[in-house]
């Protein structure tokens, strides 16, 4: 049946969708990385060829690199074991035993 | 960061704030510059409009002038448009501020920026160009103390920042005081 509890322990099951734990700080710092570096690029491209126009396409340059690299899940980000999820049902909060959850 | 609708989100919204970064250094590197336009007017004259004649309410004529401007300067890298007008502006009884407009010009490009207009003129205008006619309210403009002065206005657009209008007075003429002395449409000037 179709329920939204459903939908999310669907999602939960599949590989590729769901977050990812150890890398969400490298994915962050790429994606800032990424966008300010262009960003400047652009600036200083567009003050010397007099357009605006060209420090704008450069962020979005930048912006169309960090989303290929950031968004998806391909998996680089996430450590070396699976997560683990608590058990559909219960309600006891788990010990935590690695880092920020 | 644990899901791509989360990260989507998180590049969009850093992209927005570096934008507005941008353009906020964009203004700065800009405002400080106080460029200005070299125009000049001469050669004005008066001519009938068709269809208007003496009995008409207000006092009416088309104004033709020679002007030569140079935009150059005004045009950096955060102006989107430059809005050139000219205005004719005298004092009569009826009203103390009188500001007509006779002619505009919308610039786009710095190509566009030098022109010249009238007897010198070698190619026409690209765009959005307008010549209108001066028309007073009654005709207090015959009887005027002072003559007519012709000033230029300009109006930078910028790409991100306040509009700016300047405007620098150019030329004066006096206007006839009887419709019979304005040259029918058509006279050689």
């Amino acid at each position: 049946q179709f329920s939204l509890k459903h939908t999310f322990a669907t999602i939960k099951k599949m590989p590729g969708l769901h977050c990812d734990m150890e890398g969400q700080k490298t994915c962050e710092f790429l994606y800032q990385a990424i966008i300010l570096s262009l960003a400047a690029l652009g600036f200083s491209a567009g003050y010397f060829l007099e357009s605006f126009r060209v420090t704008v396409y450069a962020v979005f340059i930048g912006v169309g690199f960090a989303s290929i690299i950031c968004v998806p899940d391909w998996g680089v980000f996430r450590g070396k074991e699976p997560l683990v999820w608590v058990p559909e049902g219960s309600t006891e909060r788990p010990k935590r035993s690695k880092g920020p959850g | 960061m644990h899901s791509w609708t989360f990260r989507l989100n998180a590049i969009f919204t850093f992209t927005v704030s570096v934008l507005g970064a941008l353009s906020a250094l964009n203004i700065l590197t800009v405002y400080f510059l106080d460029p200005r336009p070299i125009a000049t007017i001469d050669n004005v004259k008066l001519q009938r409009l068709p269809g208007s004649g003496p009995n008409r309410p207000n006092a009416e004529a088309r104004v033709m002038f020679d002007m030569k401007a140079d935009l150059r300067p005004l045009f950096n890298w955060n102006t989107k448009l430059v809005f050139v007008y000219i205005t004719a502006e005298y004092v009569t009884k009826l009203n103390t501020i009188n500001q007509i407009v006779i002619w505009d010009y919308i610039v786009e490009d710095v190509q566009n920026a030098v022109f010249t207009v009238g007897r010198h003129q070698t190619m026409l205008l690209p765009r959005h160009h307008n010549e209108y006619p001066l028309i007073d309210q009654g005709r207090g403009i015959r009887s005027a103390a002072q003559p007519v002065n012709l000033t230029f206005n300009w109006c930078v657009m910028p790409i991100v920042g306040i509009i700016a209008r300047y405007k620098e007075q150019l030329a004066q003429f006096p206007f006839p005081d009887s419709f019979e002395k304005l040259p029918a449409p058509g006279t050689h000037l």
